[in-house]
């Protein structure tokens, strides 16, 4: 895949496993992103579970429980619905919640674009359905690499896969499953976002992005609440990074 | 919420889920200025960075430098760094958390 010198990426991959080929065979590159994102995957079940649980609390038959899980697709907005739609929220206030809540995954379509060209428009539509913070932070990565579209693919059906079996498990057995933060697993998520930026090892621009970006986020969600300081300190962090790096070339 | 507002709002949430992830791949699929792509590839490390910090120094709305959620971060940061494996940095935040909380630290 041939990927201009001018998207080579500010940090390297994840490492892959021992056997794994980076090339441009489709069922190599599948196969690489399915594994990669597995450990999320699985470290999300307790959340799919939990999910199912939240949604029939809230009054939604398993069927609308399953279909808005199927047809939204990402984990926080399903559990920020289903919670607004229990509390008697109306429609408008649902929806607009979830164009906030999901905002930030604007820039991951355009970071992931560059790597994405030449895939018809019909491909690219199916593989921004299923981009997830999960997907997008394990194959952003090897997409830049040039480890070609399909590693995006094999993650995102690989969480798909798993996420919606365990909603499904989730909806159907009901209250049987406990508190997935009582067992930790609230942790799975950031501790698997610092995972990636660390295995990644920024350069010192990257690494000022990502303080930025950190700050930038602290403080916007002390001082307020909402889901707006994802994207904002995305952009900030962006800006400065590529800033300090414009600098010392 | 009656039954067609339910499906109503569902269907709302996937158009503007897809909406929010679908016009990055799209339309920014040729060739982006110089500055552009700089930005965007930046992005990355600030928003991973932007989806810890918050979880971790401040999940209650307000920093406070909370054990239980430091000291598995701090783990699977440091088997990050040093192996570069994302199942072992989680699997040893989790540990952490465990054996934290086996021996009543929270």
């Amino acid at each position: 895949m041939d990927v201009p010198a001018t998207f080579a990426s500010v940090s390297d991959e994840v490492e892959p496993r021992p056997g794994d080929s980076a090339g441009s065979r489709p069922g190599g590159a599948f196969a690489t992103g399915a594994l990669a994102v597995l450990p999320l995957a699985l470290g999300n079940v307790p959340f799919g579970l939990a999910y199912g649980v939240a949604a029939r609390q809230a009054g939604l038959d398993p069927f609308p429980a399953m279909a808005l899980s199927v047809l939204v697709f990402a984990g926080s907005a399903q559990f920020i619905g289903v919670g607004m739609i229990g509390a008697g929220a109306g429609g408008v206030a649902v929806v607009a919640t979830t164009l906030v809540v999901n905002l930030r995954h604007l820039l991951y379509g355009a970071a992931v674009a560059p790597a994405l060209r030449g895939l018809s428009s019909r491909l690219r539509a199916v593989l921004a359905f299923g981009l997830t913070d999960e997907a997008f932070a394990v194959s952003n990565g090897a997409l830049r690499r040039g480890e070609g579209w399909a590693h995006l693919a094999g993650s995102e059906i690989t969480l798909f896969a798993i996420w919606q079996t365990a909603c499904l498990a989730g909806v159907l057995a009901g209250q049987a499953f406990a508190d997935p933060a009582s067992l930790g697993f609230d942790l799975v998520f950031p501790l698997a976002m610092l995972a990636v930026l660390l295995a990644s090892r920024p350069t010192r621009s990257g690494w000022t992005a990502a303080g930025v970006g950190a700050a930038v986020a602290l403080v916007i969600s002390v001082a307020a609440s909402g889901h707006w300081y994802v994207i904002a300190a995305g952009i900030t962090g962006g800006l400065v990074g590529s800033l300090v790096e414009r600098r010392s070339r | 919420m009656s039954a067609l507002e339910t499906w109503a709002t569902i269907l709302g949430m996937a158009l503007v889920t897809f909406l929010a992830r679908w016009p990055g791949m799209a339309l920014l699929a040729r060739s982006l200025p110089a500055w552009l792509s700089d930005f965007l590839r930046h992005v990355p490390p600030a928003v991973f960075a932007a989806l810890v910090l918050p979880a971790v120094l401040a999940p209650e709305g307000r920093i406070a430098v909370d054990l239980r959620s430091a000291a598995p971060a701090a783990a699977g940061g440091l088997i990050a760094l040093a192996t570069r494996q994302l199942g072992l940095a989680i699997a040893g935040g989790l540990g952490a958390y465990w054996v934290g909380k086996l021996s009543g630290q929270w």
